[in-house]
This record gives C-alpha cells, structure tokens and sequence, in this order.
C-alpha cells in the first residue's frame, strides 16, 4: 500500500470501516512507514481533543423536552387524521421519539367519558368481582359479537397469543353499548377488558390512552370498530395489547 | 429523551445561538414524531433524526448559521478554568470551520457515526464523506496548529498563574 493510498483510508480506518483485508495491508504499511504512523497518531490526538472539548459541555435538554411533550400531547388531540391509527402511531412516535418515560405525561390530563366508564367497568367486574351473568360458551358470545360486526374468529384473534378468551357480556359506558370482552393469560395473573363497539360512535373521542386510577386504557378506532382496552398491569400494557388488536382487527 | 442531548450538542455548534439551537432541536423532534411512519423499523434511529436535524438545518438558510467568531484569540479572553482552555481553543477551531467541514467531523468523529452513516444523513456518496472528513481533519489541525494538548495546558498553567 501507498502513502497516498493510506491516508485515503484513514477516514474509515478511524471508523472501524475498512474490511479485514484492507484493514491488514492499512496496519502493514503504518508499521512500516514512520511518516504514515506519526501522521496517524497526529490525527487520532486531534479527534480527542475535539471529542473532549464538545462532550465536555452539558447538555440540559429539560426545556426542549417539556416544550415537545406539551405539542405532541396539543397536536394528538386536534389531529382528526390521527385518530384511525391513533394509538399505534401516535403512541410508537412518542416513545421512540421522546422516550417511554414521558409517554403518559403527555396525555390530555382529561380521559373521555367512555374512557373513564370502561376503568369503572372493568375494576367492578374483574377486579371486585361483583357478580354478573356472563357468557362463556363460544356459540352464545358470537351472536353478542355478530351484532357489533365482530366475526367469531376475530375474538381469539384481537387477543395477544398469550391470552385467552374467558367470558363475555354487553354493557352500557356513557349510554353506548359495547361487547365486554374478557382475556386472561394460562397462570390466570393477567387479565384484561376489550371493550367492542361496531357502530364506531366515536365515544373514544379524542383519547387514545389514559390512566385512571389503578386501571390503565388504551383505545383505537378502525373502521367501524371503536376499541378501548383496560387492563390493572401497569406500564405500557393496555398500550400493547391494544396496538395487537389494532393490527389482527 | 434518549437522543436529544447528542442533537443539541451538535445543533449548538452550527447555529448561531443557544436558543436557535434548542429551537432546531425542537423542531426536529417534532418532524421525528409527524413523520414517525416515515421511518424503517429496522434502521437506525439516531442517524435519521440527524438526517432531520440536518434537513431542517439546511432548510432555515443562513439565518441560523453560526458566525465565525471575530474575536482574537488573547490571553486576556482566556478563561481562568485551566481545564476548559483546550475545549475553548477547539471549539474556536471548529466554529472557524466551513459548516460542510464541521458538520462531518460532529458527527464521525464526536457523535460516532461510520462514514456510510454519515453518507446516509448527507445524502451524499460515500467518497464524498471520505474526502470532507480529511480536508476537515487537515483544516482543524492547521488551525490549532502544531500545538500538542500538553503544550497547551503547560500555557495555560503560566497564564494561570501570570493572572
């Protein structure tokens, strides 16, 4: 290899690039050439100092954060076009642009109505377990689901694999009839509502997730079909599960 | 956030003001999450908010540009913090620089990027990154000249104890 040659490559030999052939003649001729190796030990003390010097100055983010979390969380709620895919974009968007940790901060402080009544609904009858009529066989929970244009195959398919249907019942939130769904995994721990209304009377309104008392919900609309998911596991949850059943609906 | 720092740190070395920087900063974060299902789930997250970042850059014009400082470098302007005087002496160096030049040297050589990652931000061929990164190497050293950093902080420790 040439001097010329060499200092060519020296930009991707500083960022690891070169293939294992070229990287072996780049190291035979630097050992060999002293010109070539002090002009590399050169350049390598300059990148310190400049890495040094940059790094060195803090950068507080804080202020910019608080100001893109307060127009994600405006924009969410005016954007109509978000609304189909509102919580798989919105939601992805906001987490991988400006990290979990914010995410539920920058939800409008106020759940919708049909949000706060599916928390209620679900923390009654799941988690108090005040008694209901449910429905457990398949036959009798697929007419319920016929009527809100939901096919039978779809209601073990909007679960995550490692759920499975238990019972079901139809329930009024904010004078809208909905399907209650209810999944729990095989060790019987985690259980969660579906909330199913097929005549999309957009009661999910403006709200995509929300957390309202111990009760986490997440909610999309596709369609016809307005979803809400509620669920006691905390973390991002309700958020999954509902982004699952958004792309098997 | 978990890239906003690296944004900021090379916003703030192309514009022309702290808050110019935050702004831009800002701004991309903000096309990031508008233009999320733009983005290949498999790529490479920070690369294309640099891509972003540098976008809206380029997009504002000059009037985000940073202005070469003016100002001599004198002794009397040294700070007497001896550990920042070789941080302040490159970053006059690199403010100097043509933006082309300090834009590759930000991100290959203190953000990290490869040189295909950087092709990829740029949109530029490959090749072209190669030979930016080495005039840009090669301006940054005749600016700081032959100085080495410990002849430098040896300077300093004088003009220290001079004050």
């Amino acid at each position: 290899m040439t001097c010329v040659a060499a200092t060519s490559l020296m930009p991707l030999y500083f960022t690891g690039e070169l293939d294992e052939a070229r990287a072996r003649e780049f190291a035979k001729h630097t050992q060999s050439c002293p010109e070539c190796a002090r002009e590399l030990s050169r350049q390598m003390a300059v990148d310190a100092r400049l890495r040094a010097a940059v790094l060195a100055e803090p950068a507080d983010t804080a202020a910019i954060e608080s100001r893109v979390k307060q127009s994600i969380a405006a924009q969410a709620t005016s954007r109509r076009s978000a609304r189909r895919w509102a919580l798989t974009a919105v939601a992805a968007a906001a987490v991988v642009v400006i990290g979990y940790a914010g995410y539920w901060a920058l939800l409008p402080p106020k759940p919708s109505p049909a949000f706060a009544a599916a928390a209620r609904d679900h923390h009654m009858e799941i988690v108090e377990g005040q008694p209901r009529r449910w429905r457990t066989d398949i036959a009798s929970v697929s007419d319920l689901a016929a009527r809100e244009g939901i096919s039978t195959a779809a209601i073990s398919r909007i679960a995550p694999p490692d759920y499975h249907f238990q019972q079901a019942r139809l329930c009024r939130l904010d004078g809208v009839i909905y399907l209650h769904l209810v999944y729990s995994d095989n060790t019987g721990t985690r259980t969660f509502s579906m909330f199913l209304n097929g005549q999309n009377q957009n009661h999910v309104g403006k709200v995509y997730a929300s957390s309202l008392g111990a009760e986490h919900v997440a909610g999309f609309e596709d369609g016809h079909v307005t979803a809400m998911v509620v669920t006691g596991q905390a973390g991002d949850a309700a958020l999954k599960i509902a982004r699952f059943a958004a792309s098997a609906i | 956030m978990p890239h906003a720092q690296s944004l900021l740190r090379v916003a703030r070395r192309m514009t022309s003001s702290p808050v110019a920087a935050e702004d831009l900063v800002q701004e991309t974060l903000l096309a990031a999450w508008r233009n999320f299902h733009q983005f290949q789930p498999d790529s490479n997250i920070r690369a294309w908010l640099f891509r972003i970042l540098l976008n809206n850059f380029y997009a504002q014009g000059r009037k985000l540009r940073a202005v070469p400082p003016m100002v001599p470098l004198t002794p009397g302007s040294q700070t007497v913090f001896p550990v920042l005087d070789d941080a302040m002496e490159v970053s006059r160096a690199l403010e100097s620089l043509e933006i082309e030049h300090r834009t590759v040297l930000l991100l290959g050589v203190v953000e990290g990027f490869t040189c295909r990652e950087i092709a990829g931000i740029l949109e530029v061929p490959i090749g072209t990154v190669m030979s930016r990164l080495s005039r840009a190497r090669q301006a940054m050293r005749t600016r700081l000249g032959a100085r080495s950093p410990g002849v430098a902080f040896a300077a300093t420790g004088n003009l220290t104890k001079a004050i």
